[in-house]
């Protein structure tokens, strides 16, 4: 590796970059919680919504012709 | 041997009988000894990830991305190895990802740039457009050029934070650096 040239990409990144404050400022706990809650709910939705659609997809299986039925009502 | 899954016996040492019932209720999804890691590493985990992505605000929500996968994937946990590397290997993964989310173009934050006595408009010039070819960077490349070149971190450790061995970081900090030169070309700038 061509070293010279490395430090002085090195020493351009250094002098250009934006260096950050690493100490965190707040605690992130309660947005955590937040995500977890969030997700928690996002997990009962999709049951919900197969369940629902478990009944039109038995009654078109099951009565064919009831798909005229949901395609006048949507 | 891969080089994360290689435990030195300092690392089996900081985890203390109390701290492995913690990890072991973490991994059974026990949300009290989640918190209670949460609050033990949120502050490495997030000044891990500011220095790669270089946000403040970026890097907060990359905080908590990486610590809602960690809790996802504690069933494949082992609380014998240690909370703080995975850890740390989950934000290398999810700052990069925050990276690839970044537009190329996008600029970060300039403030509390690093002081130079005599701020030419030649010498502003020169970092914009270097900070503008670095965002041009694959993510894996930035996060590897800013782990290695402007932290100086050890390879060692770099390579145990992107899940890889010390060649593959030696060779892509080398890649970094040669496309990095490339485009510093095509923007005018000769390093």
């Amino acid at each position: 590796m061509n070293e010279p040239s490395e430090a002085k990409i090195r020493d351009l990144l250094k002098k250009s970059l934006h260096s950050p404050d690493p100490e965190l400022q707040r605690d992130l706990w309660p947005q955590m919680l937040r995500r977890l809650d969030e997700q928690s709910s996002v997990k009962i939705i999709p049951w919900l919504d197969w369940a629902l659609l478990t009944v039109p997809v038995i009654s078109i299986l099951a009565f064919p012709h009831s798909i005229l039925v949901f395609m006048y009502c949507l | 041997m891969d080089a994360m899954n290689a435990i030195t016996a300092e690392e089996r040492s900081l985890v203390s009988p109390a701290e492995e019932g913690v990890l072991k209720r973490f991994a059974a999804g026990d949300i009290p000894a989640f918190e209670i890691l949460f609050h033990q590493h949120q502050a490495r985990v997030y000044a891990w990830i500011v220095r790669i992505v270089r946000d403040a605000g970026i890097a907060e929500d990359l905080t908590i991305e990486t610590f809602w996968r960690i809790y996802r994937a504690r069933k494949r946990f082992d609380p014998a190895r240690g909370f703080g590397p995975w850890a740390r290997r989950i934000a290398t993964n999810v700052a990069i990802d925050g990276l690839k989310n970044l537009r190329p173009e996008e600029s970060l934050s300039t403030e509390a740039l690093p002081s130079i006595e005599v701020d030419s408009d030649l010498q502003r010039h020169i970092r914009k457009q270097t900070e503008r070819a670095f965002r041009q960077l694959p993510a894996r490349f930035q996060a590897v050029a800013i782990m290695a070149l402007v932290d100086e971190r050890p390879y060692e450790e770099i390579s145990q934070a992107l899940g890889i061995s010390i060649g593959a970081v030696k060779t892509r900090v080398f890649r970094a650096v040669r496309l990095l030169r490339m485009k510093l070309k095509q923007l005018g700038v000769e390093p």
